[in-house]
Protein backbone atom coordinates (compact mmCIF):
# COMPACT_ATOMS: atom_id res chain seq x y z
CA UNK A 1 0.00 0.00 0.00
CA UNK A 2 1.12 3.43 -1.07
CA UNK A 3 0.07 7.41 -1.49
CA UNK A 4 0.52 8.62 -5.02
CA UNK A 5 1.13 11.93 -4.93
CA UNK A 6 0.91 13.43 -8.22
CA UNK A 7 -1.34 10.92 -10.56
CA UNK A 8 -3.27 12.49 -13.55
CA UNK A 9 -5.21 15.81 -12.97
CA UNK A 10 -8.25 15.24 -15.48
CA UNK A 11 -9.04 18.97 -17.02
CA UNK A 12 -12.68 19.79 -15.68
CA UNK A 13 -12.59 17.11 -13.26
CA UNK A 14 -14.25 19.18 -10.87
CA UNK A 15 -17.67 19.47 -13.07
CA UNK A 16 -17.61 15.99 -14.28
CA UNK A 17 -17.55 14.55 -10.74
CA UNK A 18 -20.55 16.88 -9.68
CA UNK A 19 -22.10 15.87 -12.52
CA UNK A 20 -21.66 11.98 -12.46
CA UNK A 21 -23.33 12.04 -8.97
CA UNK A 22 -20.74 14.04 -6.27
CA UNK A 23 -23.01 17.04 -6.00
CA UNK A 24 -21.61 16.75 -2.20
CA UNK A 25 -17.78 17.26 -3.72
CA UNK A 26 -17.87 21.21 -1.74
CA UNK A 27 -17.03 21.06 1.63
CA UNK A 28 -18.06 23.93 3.42
CA UNK A 29 -15.28 24.41 6.50
CA UNK A 30 -16.60 26.08 9.44
CA UNK A 31 -14.55 29.02 9.05
CA UNK A 32 -16.10 29.88 5.80
CA UNK A 33 -13.92 28.41 2.96
CA UNK A 34 -15.17 26.02 0.54
CA UNK A 35 -13.27 23.07 -0.29
CA UNK A 36 -12.88 20.02 -2.50
CA UNK A 37 -13.64 16.57 -0.51
CA UNK A 38 -12.33 14.78 -4.05
CA UNK A 39 -8.82 14.32 -4.12
CA UNK A 40 -7.89 14.79 -7.91
CA UNK A 41 -4.61 13.77 -8.47
CA UNK A 42 -3.42 11.85 -4.94
CA UNK A 43 -4.35 8.13 -5.03
CA UNK A 44 -3.60 5.16 -2.88
CA UNK A 45 -2.40 1.74 -4.73
CA UNK A 46 -2.53 -1.61 -3.29
CA UNK A 47 -0.78 -4.80 -4.64
CA UNK A 48 -3.38 -7.82 -5.48
CA UNK A 49 -1.94 -9.77 -2.93
CA UNK A 50 -2.99 -7.05 -0.32
CA UNK A 51 -6.22 -6.74 -1.51
CA UNK A 52 -6.82 -10.55 -1.69
CA UNK A 53 -5.78 -10.11 2.44
CA UNK A 54 -8.20 -7.11 2.71
CA UNK A 55 -11.05 -9.09 0.97
CA UNK A 56 -10.08 -12.46 3.18
CA UNK A 57 -10.16 -10.42 6.35
CA UNK A 58 -13.71 -8.53 5.39
CA UNK A 59 -15.02 -12.09 5.16
CA UNK A 60 -13.82 -13.38 8.51
CA UNK A 61 -14.98 -10.08 10.18
CA UNK A 62 -18.75 -10.55 8.69
CA UNK A 63 -18.85 -14.43 10.00
CA UNK A 64 -17.71 -12.67 13.51
CA UNK A 65 -20.61 -10.26 13.48
CA UNK A 66 -23.11 -12.56 12.22
CA UNK A 67 -21.55 -14.82 15.17
CA UNK A 68 -21.93 -11.99 17.95
CA UNK A 69 -25.48 -11.40 16.69
CA UNK A 70 -26.40 -15.08 17.44
CA UNK A 71 -24.54 -14.11 20.89
CA UNK A 72 -26.33 -11.07 21.51
CA UNK A 73 -30.11 -12.98 20.83
CA UNK A 74 -29.47 -16.07 22.59
CA UNK A 75 -27.71 -14.34 25.70
CA UNK A 76 -30.15 -11.39 25.65
CA UNK A 77 -27.70 -8.62 25.63
CA UNK A 78 -30.00 -5.98 24.10
CA UNK A 79 -29.85 -4.03 27.25
CA UNK A 80 -26.04 -3.84 27.28
CA UNK A 81 -26.58 -2.89 23.59
CA UNK A 82 -28.96 -0.37 24.50
CA UNK A 83 -31.75 -1.74 22.29
CA UNK A 84 -35.61 -0.52 23.08
CA UNK A 85 -37.50 -3.38 24.55
CA UNK A 86 -40.00 -2.53 21.92
CA UNK A 87 -37.42 -3.19 19.14
CA UNK A 88 -36.58 -6.28 20.06
CA UNK A 89 -39.00 -8.68 18.73
CA UNK A 90 -38.27 -7.56 15.48
CA UNK A 91 -34.77 -7.76 15.49
CA UNK A 92 -35.19 -11.02 16.26
CA UNK A 93 -37.67 -12.42 14.13
CA UNK A 94 -35.42 -10.14 11.17
CA UNK A 95 -32.55 -12.11 12.42
CA UNK A 96 -34.40 -15.25 11.60
CA UNK A 97 -36.07 -14.67 8.42
CA UNK A 98 -33.04 -12.76 7.17
CA UNK A 99 -35.40 -10.38 5.00
CA UNK A 100 -33.75 -7.84 2.61
CA UNK A 101 -30.40 -6.79 3.21
CA UNK A 102 -28.07 -5.04 0.60
CA UNK A 103 -24.84 -3.19 2.23
CA UNK A 104 -22.76 -2.39 5.06
CA UNK A 105 -19.36 -1.20 5.46
CA UNK A 106 -16.34 -1.87 7.19
CA UNK A 107 -13.96 1.11 8.55
CA UNK A 108 -10.11 -0.21 8.44
CA UNK A 109 -7.08 0.61 9.89
CA UNK A 110 -4.56 -0.78 7.45
CA UNK A 111 -0.82 0.38 6.59
CA UNK A 112 0.08 -2.85 4.26
CA UNK A 113 2.25 -4.41 6.46
CA UNK A 114 0.06 -5.59 9.43
CA UNK A 115 -3.29 -7.21 9.75
CA UNK A 116 -6.54 -4.67 9.03
CA UNK A 117 -8.20 -3.88 12.21
CA UNK A 118 -11.71 -3.35 12.48
CA UNK A 119 -12.70 -0.05 13.69
CA UNK A 120 -16.33 -0.02 13.53
CA UNK A 121 -19.25 -1.05 11.44
CA UNK A 122 -21.10 0.98 9.39
CA UNK A 123 -24.26 -1.64 8.87
CA UNK A 124 -27.52 0.45 9.39
CA UNK A 125 -27.02 3.53 6.82
CA UNK A 126 -23.59 3.63 5.73
CA UNK A 127 -23.17 6.29 2.86
CA UNK A 128 -19.96 7.11 0.70
CA UNK A 129 -21.16 4.94 -1.49
CA UNK A 130 -21.68 7.19 -4.41
CA UNK A 131 -17.63 8.30 -4.21
CA UNK A 132 -16.89 4.66 -3.98
CA UNK A 133 -19.10 2.87 -6.36
CA UNK A 134 -19.53 5.92 -9.59
CA UNK A 135 -16.77 8.39 -9.00
CA UNK A 136 -13.42 6.17 -8.43
CA UNK A 137 -14.91 3.98 -11.15
CA UNK A 138 -15.15 6.77 -13.64
CA UNK A 139 -11.59 8.46 -12.21
CA UNK A 140 -9.86 4.71 -12.85
CA UNK A 141 -11.43 4.45 -16.52
CA UNK A 142 -10.60 7.67 -17.32
CA UNK A 143 -7.44 8.11 -16.45
CA UNK A 144 -6.14 4.52 -16.87
CA UNK A 145 -3.98 4.12 -13.68
CA UNK A 146 -3.75 0.81 -12.00
CA UNK A 147 -4.45 -2.61 -13.51
CA UNK A 148 -7.49 -2.86 -11.82
CA UNK A 149 -9.74 -1.68 -8.74
CA UNK A 150 -11.06 -2.89 -6.01
CA UNK A 151 -15.10 -1.94 -6.84
CA UNK A 152 -17.36 -4.91 -7.75
CA UNK A 153 -20.02 -2.63 -6.53
CA UNK A 154 -22.56 -1.57 -9.29
CA UNK A 155 -22.42 -5.53 -9.97
CA UNK A 156 -22.74 -6.66 -6.93
CA UNK A 157 -25.57 -4.15 -6.28
CA UNK A 158 -27.35 -4.99 -8.79
CA UNK A 159 -27.28 -8.63 -8.07
CA UNK A 160 -27.95 -8.48 -4.62
CA UNK A 161 -31.52 -6.60 -5.32
CA UNK A 162 -32.32 -9.33 -7.82
CA UNK A 163 -31.53 -12.00 -5.37
CA UNK A 164 -33.19 -10.56 -2.24
CA UNK A 165 -36.40 -8.96 -4.06
CA UNK A 166 -36.97 -12.55 -5.86
CA UNK A 167 -36.76 -13.99 -2.41
CA UNK A 168 -39.27 -11.93 -1.43
CA UNK A 169 -41.21 -11.91 -4.30
CA UNK A 170 -41.47 -15.78 -4.02
CA UNK A 171 -42.02 -15.53 -0.07
CA UNK A 172 -45.49 -13.40 -0.54
CA UNK A 173 -46.70 -14.19 -3.97
CA UNK A 174 -46.22 -10.02 -4.98
CA UNK A 175 -43.94 -8.58 -6.99
CA UNK A 176 -42.37 -5.50 -4.80
CA UNK A 177 -41.79 -1.86 -6.06
CA UNK A 178 -38.68 -0.60 -4.29
CA UNK A 179 -39.00 2.71 -2.71
CA UNK A 180 -36.24 4.31 -1.37
CA UNK A 181 -36.14 7.13 1.06
CA UNK A 182 -34.13 9.25 2.43
CA UNK A 183 -34.71 12.63 4.66
CA UNK A 184 -34.74 16.27 3.79
CA UNK A 185 -33.19 17.30 6.75
CA UNK A 186 -29.95 15.84 4.95
CA UNK A 187 -29.24 19.25 2.51
CA UNK A 188 -25.90 18.30 1.45
CA UNK A 189 -27.31 16.18 -1.50
CA UNK A 190 -25.37 13.25 -0.45
CA UNK A 191 -28.13 10.81 0.94
CA UNK A 192 -30.32 12.01 -2.12
CA UNK A 193 -27.17 11.05 -4.69
CA UNK A 194 -26.87 7.74 -2.21
CA UNK A 195 -30.79 6.75 -3.03
CA UNK A 196 -30.41 7.76 -6.52
CA UNK A 197 -27.43 5.60 -7.26
CA UNK A 198 -29.24 2.84 -5.54
CA UNK A 199 -32.44 3.56 -7.20
CA UNK A 200 -30.20 2.94 -10.29
CA UNK A 201 -29.09 -1.02 -9.07
CA UNK A 202 -33.08 -1.67 -8.11
CA UNK A 203 -33.93 -0.83 -12.17
CA UNK A 204 -31.20 -2.28 -13.79
CA UNK A 205 -32.21 -5.68 -11.27
CA UNK A 206 -35.50 -5.01 -12.87
CA UNK A 207 -37.84 -3.92 -10.64
CA UNK A 208 -39.92 -0.92 -9.84
CA UNK A 209 -38.05 2.31 -7.82
CA UNK A 210 -39.68 4.93 -6.55
CA UNK A 211 -38.06 7.85 -4.83
CA UNK A 212 -39.49 8.76 -1.55
CA UNK A 213 -38.78 11.05 1.32
CA UNK A 214 -39.05 10.12 4.77
CA UNK A 215 -40.96 12.93 6.27
CA UNK A 216 -43.56 12.28 3.62
CA UNK A 217 -44.53 8.95 4.20
CA UNK A 218 -48.00 8.00 5.15
CA UNK A 219 -49.33 5.74 8.06
CA UNK A 220 -52.87 4.84 7.34
CA UNK A 221 -54.89 5.53 10.39
CA UNK A 222 -57.24 2.80 9.59
CA UNK A 223 -54.99 -0.03 8.27
CA UNK A 224 -52.16 0.73 10.10
CA UNK A 225 -50.18 0.78 7.05
CA UNK A 226 -47.50 2.63 5.22
CA UNK A 227 -47.84 4.72 1.86
CA UNK A 228 -46.39 6.61 -0.15
CA UNK A 229 -48.32 10.34 -0.91
CA UNK A 230 -49.86 8.81 -3.96
CA UNK A 231 -51.63 6.29 -2.11
CA UNK A 232 -48.93 2.88 -2.82
CA UNK A 233 -48.25 0.65 -0.24
CA UNK A 234 -44.70 0.58 0.47
CA UNK A 235 -44.09 -2.83 -0.02
CA UNK A 236 -40.19 -2.82 0.18
CA UNK A 237 -38.63 0.21 1.76
CA UNK A 238 -34.71 1.50 1.73
CA UNK A 239 -33.95 3.57 4.27
CA UNK A 240 -31.40 6.02 4.03
CA UNK A 241 -32.34 6.87 8.28
CA UNK A 242 -31.18 4.92 10.96
CA UNK A 243 -33.31 2.42 12.70
CA UNK A 244 -32.28 4.21 16.38
CA UNK A 245 -33.91 7.54 14.61
CA UNK A 246 -36.71 5.46 13.61
CA UNK A 247 -37.84 3.96 16.38
CA UNK A 248 -37.52 7.13 18.55
CA UNK A 249 -40.03 8.59 16.04
CA UNK A 250 -43.71 8.98 16.73
CA UNK A 251 -44.16 6.87 13.90
CA UNK A 252 -41.85 3.92 15.41
CA UNK A 253 -43.96 2.08 17.27
CA UNK A 254 -46.63 1.90 13.89
CA UNK A 255 -43.35 0.58 11.66
CA UNK A 256 -42.74 -2.02 14.12
CA UNK A 257 -46.42 -3.33 14.57
CA UNK A 258 -46.85 -3.09 10.89
CA UNK A 259 -43.99 -4.77 9.84
CA UNK A 260 -44.31 -7.87 12.47
CA UNK A 261 -47.82 -8.14 10.40
CA UNK A 262 -47.98 -10.48 7.29
CA UNK A 263 -47.95 -7.99 4.14
CA UNK A 264 -46.18 -5.22 6.38
CA UNK A 265 -43.46 -3.16 4.88
CA UNK A 266 -40.31 -4.76 4.75
CA UNK A 267 -37.31 -2.08 5.79
CA UNK A 268 -34.19 -2.32 4.55
CA UNK A 269 -31.83 -2.44 5.94
CA UNK A 270 -33.33 -5.11 8.41
CA UNK A 271 -34.27 -3.57 12.32
CA UNK A 272 -30.90 -6.52 13.16
CA UNK A 273 -28.54 -4.10 11.74
CA UNK A 274 -29.01 -2.17 15.03
CA UNK A 275 -26.85 -5.13 16.55
CA UNK A 276 -24.18 -4.45 14.46
CA UNK A 277 -23.97 -0.55 13.80
CA UNK A 278 -24.02 0.01 17.30
CA UNK A 279 -20.17 0.44 18.69
CA UNK A 280 -21.29 -2.69 21.76
CA UNK A 281 -20.61 -4.79 18.85
CA UNK A 282 -16.99 -3.95 19.24
CA UNK A 283 -16.32 -4.97 23.12
CA UNK A 284 -18.51 -7.82 21.97
CA UNK A 285 -16.55 -9.07 19.01
CA UNK A 286 -13.21 -8.73 21.30
CA UNK A 287 -15.11 -10.85 24.15
CA UNK A 288 -15.57 -13.64 21.73
CA UNK A 289 -12.85 -13.39 19.22
CA UNK A 290 -10.05 -11.53 21.20
CA UNK A 291 -7.57 -14.52 21.76
CA UNK A 292 -8.43 -16.14 19.04
CA UNK A 293 -5.40 -16.70 16.64
CA UNK A 294 -6.47 -16.47 13.52
CA UNK A 295 -9.86 -14.16 13.88
CA UNK A 296 -7.98 -11.54 17.01
CA UNK A 297 -6.01 -10.16 14.72
CA UNK A 298 -8.69 -8.67 12.62
CA UNK A 299 -9.56 -6.52 16.30
CA UNK A 300 -8.67 -4.08 18.28
CA UNK A 301 -9.03 -4.69 21.97
CA UNK A 302 -11.97 -3.37 23.18
CA UNK A 303 -14.72 -3.00 26.35
CA UNK A 304 -17.67 -1.42 27.56
CA UNK A 305 -16.40 2.00 29.11
CA UNK A 306 -17.69 0.05 33.06
CA UNK A 307 -15.33 -2.58 31.97
CA UNK A 308 -12.42 -0.93 31.33
CA UNK A 309 -9.15 -2.36 32.26
CA UNK A 310 -8.17 -0.24 34.98
CA UNK A 311 -5.04 0.04 33.60
CA UNK A 312 -5.90 1.52 29.90
CA UNK A 313 -4.45 4.70 30.18
CA UNK A 314 -4.39 5.42 25.95
CA UNK A 315 -7.80 4.43 23.97
CA UNK A 316 -10.56 5.98 21.65
CA UNK A 317 -13.92 6.63 23.41
CA UNK A 318 -16.64 6.03 21.28
CA UNK A 319 -20.77 6.58 21.77
CA UNK A 320 -22.51 3.56 21.14
CA UNK A 321 -24.65 5.37 19.05
CA UNK A 322 -22.32 8.22 17.87
CA UNK A 323 -21.98 9.16 14.12
CA UNK A 324 -19.10 10.64 11.89
CA UNK A 325 -17.06 10.73 14.16
CA UNK A 326 -19.35 12.95 16.87
CA UNK A 327 -18.64 12.56 20.87
CA UNK A 328 -15.09 10.43 19.54
CA UNK A 329 -12.60 11.06 22.02
CA UNK A 330 -8.61 10.38 22.02
CA UNK A 331 -7.55 9.85 25.71
CA UNK A 332 -3.82 9.50 26.04
CA UNK A 333 -1.96 8.96 29.35
CA UNK A 334 -5.85 8.98 31.14
CA UNK A 335 -6.61 12.49 29.50
CA UNK A 336 -8.66 13.59 27.12
CA UNK A 337 -6.38 14.98 24.13
CA UNK A 338 -8.98 15.49 21.34
CA UNK A 339 -12.52 15.29 21.61
CA UNK A 340 -15.04 15.88 18.83
CA UNK A 341 -18.59 17.85 19.49
CA UNK A 342 -21.91 16.16 19.30
CA UNK A 343 -24.73 14.91 20.65
CA UNK A 344 -24.11 11.54 21.80
CA UNK A 345 -23.28 9.47 24.68
CA UNK A 346 -26.09 9.93 27.21
CA UNK A 347 -26.82 5.98 25.70
CA UNK A 348 -23.30 5.17 27.19
CA UNK A 349 -19.99 4.62 25.38
CA UNK A 350 -16.88 1.53 24.54
CA UNK A 351 -13.29 2.03 24.79
CA UNK A 352 -11.13 0.55 22.09
CA UNK A 353 -7.50 0.62 22.26
CA UNK A 354 -5.49 3.53 20.84
CA UNK A 355 -3.78 2.17 17.36
CA UNK A 356 -3.03 5.48 15.66
CA UNK A 357 -4.11 5.93 12.04
CA UNK A 358 -0.95 5.66 9.91
CA UNK A 359 0.63 8.34 8.41
CA UNK A 360 1.29 8.77 4.70
CA UNK A 361 2.87 11.96 4.94
CA UNK A 362 3.07 14.10 1.53
CA UNK A 363 4.23 17.28 0.65
CA UNK A 364 1.39 18.83 2.33
CA UNK A 365 1.34 17.26 4.96
CA UNK A 366 0.27 13.95 7.49
CA UNK A 367 -2.34 11.61 5.59
CA UNK A 368 -4.40 9.44 7.60
CA UNK A 369 -6.58 7.20 5.71
CA UNK A 370 -9.39 4.77 6.83
CA UNK A 371 -10.33 2.14 4.62
CA UNK A 372 -13.88 1.59 3.83
CA UNK A 373 -14.17 -1.77 3.18
CA UNK A 374 -17.75 -2.31 1.57
CA UNK A 375 -19.92 -5.70 2.22
CA UNK A 376 -23.13 -6.21 -0.30
CA UNK A 377 -25.17 -9.24 0.08
CA UNK A 378 -22.64 -10.37 2.62
CA UNK A 379 -19.57 -10.69 0.52
CA UNK A 380 -16.97 -8.05 -0.07
CA UNK A 381 -17.59 -6.21 -3.17
CA UNK A 382 -15.10 -3.01 -2.85
CA UNK A 383 -12.82 -0.18 -1.27
CA UNK A 384 -13.59 3.36 -0.61
CA UNK A 385 -10.96 5.66 1.27
CA UNK A 386 -11.30 8.84 3.37
CA UNK A 387 -8.31 10.43 4.62
CA UNK A 388 -7.84 12.94 7.17
CA UNK A 389 -4.98 15.32 8.68
CA UNK A 390 -5.70 14.53 11.96
CA UNK A 391 -6.72 10.96 13.67
CA UNK A 392 -10.30 10.91 13.67
CA UNK A 393 -11.89 10.96 10.25
CA UNK A 394 -14.81 12.84 10.82
CA UNK A 395 -17.02 14.84 8.46
CA UNK A 396 -14.56 17.20 6.78
CA UNK A 397 -12.04 14.23 5.36
CA UNK A 398 -11.28 13.69 1.85
CA UNK A 399 -12.24 11.05 -0.83
CA UNK A 400 -8.82 9.57 -1.90
CA UNK A 401 -9.59 6.57 -5.10
CA UNK A 402 -7.28 3.47 -5.13
CA UNK A 403 -6.09 1.45 -7.60
CA UNK A 404 -4.28 -2.03 -8.42
CA UNK A 405 -0.73 -2.64 -9.61
CA UNK A 406 -0.36 0.49 -10.63
CA UNK A 407 3.09 1.26 -12.59
CA UNK A 408 4.21 4.87 -13.15
CA UNK A 409 4.03 5.96 -17.04
CA UNK A 410 7.89 6.08 -17.58
CA UNK A 411 7.77 2.45 -16.80
CA UNK A 412 5.29 1.67 -19.54
CA UNK A 413 1.98 0.15 -18.81
CA UNK A 414 1.40 -2.99 -17.50
CA UNK A 415 -0.10 -5.22 -20.31
CA UNK A 416 -3.54 -6.68 -20.11
CA UNK A 417 -4.37 -3.86 -18.17
CA UNK B 1 -9.30 -13.37 -9.32
CA UNK B 2 -12.30 -10.79 -9.87
CA UNK B 3 -12.04 -7.85 -8.22
CA UNK B 4 -14.29 -5.20 -9.75
CA UNK B 5 -17.09 -4.70 -12.36
CA UNK B 6 -17.47 -7.11 -15.31
CA UNK B 7 -17.70 -4.74 -17.47
CA UNK B 8 -14.69 -2.13 -17.47
CA UNK B 9 -17.08 1.07 -19.13
CA UNK B 10 -18.50 3.63 -17.52
CA UNK B 11 -21.62 3.04 -15.48
CA UNK B 12 -25.34 3.50 -16.27
CA UNK B 13 -26.75 5.28 -13.80
CA UNK B 14 -29.68 7.24 -15.67
CA UNK B 15 -31.77 8.08 -12.09
CA UNK B 16 -28.44 9.28 -10.65
CA UNK B 17 -27.07 11.89 -12.99
CA UNK B 18 -30.61 13.38 -13.72
CA UNK B 19 -30.35 13.97 -10.17
CA UNK B 20 -27.32 14.95 -10.01
CA UNK B 21 -28.13 17.56 -12.58
CA UNK B 22 -31.25 18.22 -11.23
CA UNK B 23 -29.56 19.47 -7.88
CA UNK B 24 -26.77 21.33 -9.70
CA UNK B 25 -29.25 23.32 -11.30
CA UNK B 26 -31.21 24.00 -8.09
CA UNK B 27 -28.32 24.82 -6.05
CA UNK B 28 -25.96 26.32 -8.17
CA UNK B 29 -24.10 29.72 -9.01
CA UNK B 30 -26.84 31.70 -7.11
CA UNK B 31 -26.92 30.06 -4.44
CA UNK B 32 -29.75 27.84 -2.58
CA UNK B 33 -33.23 27.64 -4.05
CA UNK B 34 -32.81 31.04 -5.97
CA UNK B 35 -35.17 31.44 -7.94
CA UNK B 36 -34.13 32.92 -11.11
CA UNK B 37 -35.51 33.49 -14.87
CA UNK B 38 -34.37 32.50 -18.14
CA UNK B 39 -35.22 33.16 -22.10
CA UNK B 40 -35.84 29.56 -23.46
CA UNK B 41 -37.27 27.66 -26.37
CA UNK B 42 -40.10 25.10 -26.09
CA UNK B 43 -37.54 22.56 -25.09
CA UNK B 44 -36.27 24.59 -22.01
CA UNK B 45 -32.50 25.69 -24.01
CA UNK B 46 -31.94 29.56 -22.99
CA UNK B 47 -31.94 31.38 -25.92
CA UNK B 48 -30.89 35.38 -26.13
CA UNK B 49 -32.90 37.12 -24.08
CA UNK B 50 -34.31 39.25 -27.52
CA UNK B 51 -36.49 36.59 -28.14
CA UNK B 52 -38.90 37.10 -24.24
CA UNK B 53 -39.34 40.48 -25.27
CA UNK B 54 -43.14 40.96 -25.52
CA UNK B 55 -42.70 42.93 -28.62
CA UNK B 56 -40.88 40.22 -30.65
CA UNK B 57 -42.42 38.95 -33.64
CA UNK B 58 -39.42 37.52 -35.54
CA UNK B 59 -38.99 33.67 -36.58
CA UNK B 60 -40.56 31.20 -34.20
CA UNK B 61 -43.28 34.23 -32.01
CA UNK B 62 -44.72 32.45 -29.61
CA UNK B 63 -42.82 29.30 -28.72
CA UNK B 64 -40.29 31.37 -26.90
CA UNK B 65 -40.86 31.68 -22.67
CA UNK B 66 -39.71 33.12 -19.51
CA UNK B 67 -38.71 30.12 -17.51
CA UNK B 68 -38.33 30.09 -13.80
CA UNK B 69 -36.93 28.01 -11.11
CA UNK B 70 -33.82 27.18 -9.01
CA UNK B 71 -31.20 26.96 -12.11
CA UNK B 72 -28.50 29.15 -10.89
CA UNK B 73 -27.51 32.55 -12.43
CA UNK B 74 -24.57 32.77 -14.98
CA UNK B 75 -26.15 29.37 -17.43
CA UNK B 76 -25.36 30.21 -21.00
CA UNK B 77 -27.08 30.14 -24.01
CA UNK B 78 -27.68 27.04 -25.26
CA UNK B 79 -27.84 25.33 -21.36
CA UNK B 80 -30.65 23.30 -21.53
CA UNK B 81 -32.55 23.49 -18.49
CA UNK B 82 -33.99 20.83 -16.06
CA UNK B 83 -37.72 19.98 -16.48
CA UNK B 84 -40.00 20.97 -13.78
CA UNK B 85 -39.36 24.89 -13.61
CA UNK B 86 -42.49 27.41 -14.34
CA UNK B 87 -43.07 28.61 -17.74
CA UNK B 88 -44.71 32.72 -18.88
CA UNK B 89 -45.19 33.41 -21.97
CA UNK B 90 -43.72 36.72 -21.99
CA UNK B 91 -46.69 38.49 -23.15
CA UNK B 92 -48.44 37.65 -19.85
CA UNK B 93 -47.92 40.80 -18.04
CA UNK B 94 -49.86 39.76 -14.80
CA UNK B 95 -48.31 36.04 -14.15
CA UNK B 96 -44.99 37.90 -15.16
CA UNK B 97 -45.88 40.27 -12.50
CA UNK B 98 -46.85 37.62 -10.15
CA UNK B 99 -43.37 36.14 -10.57
CA UNK B 100 -41.97 39.21 -9.69
CA UNK B 101 -40.34 40.02 -12.58
CA UNK B 102 -41.14 43.37 -15.00
CA UNK B 103 -44.28 43.57 -16.56
CA UNK B 104 -43.31 43.89 -19.74
CA UNK B 105 -39.76 43.97 -21.62
CA UNK B 106 -36.84 41.99 -21.77
CA UNK B 107 -35.71 40.08 -18.65
CA UNK B 108 -31.55 39.43 -18.55
CA UNK B 109 -30.63 35.49 -18.64
CA UNK B 110 -30.53 35.09 -15.03
CA UNK B 111 -32.33 37.42 -13.20
CA UNK B 112 -33.19 36.99 -10.06
CA UNK B 113 -37.28 36.62 -9.10
CA UNK B 114 -38.92 37.74 -6.08
CA UNK B 115 -39.78 35.07 -3.44
CA UNK B 116 -43.02 33.58 -3.33
CA UNK B 117 -43.56 31.71 -6.11
CA UNK B 118 -41.88 28.58 -4.62
CA UNK B 119 -44.86 26.31 -4.79
CA UNK B 120 -45.26 26.52 -8.30
CA UNK B 121 -41.45 25.55 -9.24
CA UNK B 122 -41.04 21.58 -9.62
CA UNK B 123 -41.41 19.29 -6.71
CA UNK B 124 -39.14 17.82 -4.03
CA UNK B 125 -38.09 15.12 -6.90
CA UNK B 126 -36.23 17.97 -8.71
CA UNK B 127 -34.09 19.61 -5.97
CA UNK B 128 -32.01 18.84 -3.45
CA UNK B 129 -33.17 18.01 -0.12
CA UNK B 130 -34.07 21.17 1.90
CA UNK B 131 -31.87 23.73 -0.26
Amino acid sequence: MRRIESGVVRPGWEAEIEASGLVYNKTHLPGGQVRSYWREGPFYDFSMAEVQRLEGAVSQLFEMCVAAGDHVIDNDLFDRLHIPPMARPQVRSTWESEPPSIYARFDLRYDGDGPPKLLEFNADTPTGLVESAVTQWNWHLFTGQGSDQWNALHDTLVAAWQRNLLRWERRTGVRPRVHLAWTSEETSGEDRMTVAYLMDTVVQAGYEAVELIVEDIVLDDGDGRFYDQQGRHLDVVFKLYPWEWLIEDEFGPAVLADAARPGGTTWVEPAYKMLWSTKALLPILWQLFGTDPALGQFLLPAYFADEMPSSWRDYVRKPLWGREGANVAIVRDGAVATELPGRYGTEGFVVQEFAPLPDFAGADGPHHPVLGAWVVDGEPAGLGIRESDGLITDNLSYFVPHTIDYTPPRAGRAPGS
Amino acid sequence: MTVSNRIRAALTTTVLTTAATGFMAGCGVGGEDEQVAYCTDENGKIVDDSYCDEGYRGPGAGFFFLYLGGFGRGRPIGTVLPSGGTRIHPSDTAARQRAGLPGTGRVSGGTRVAGGIGGGIGNRAGHGAGS
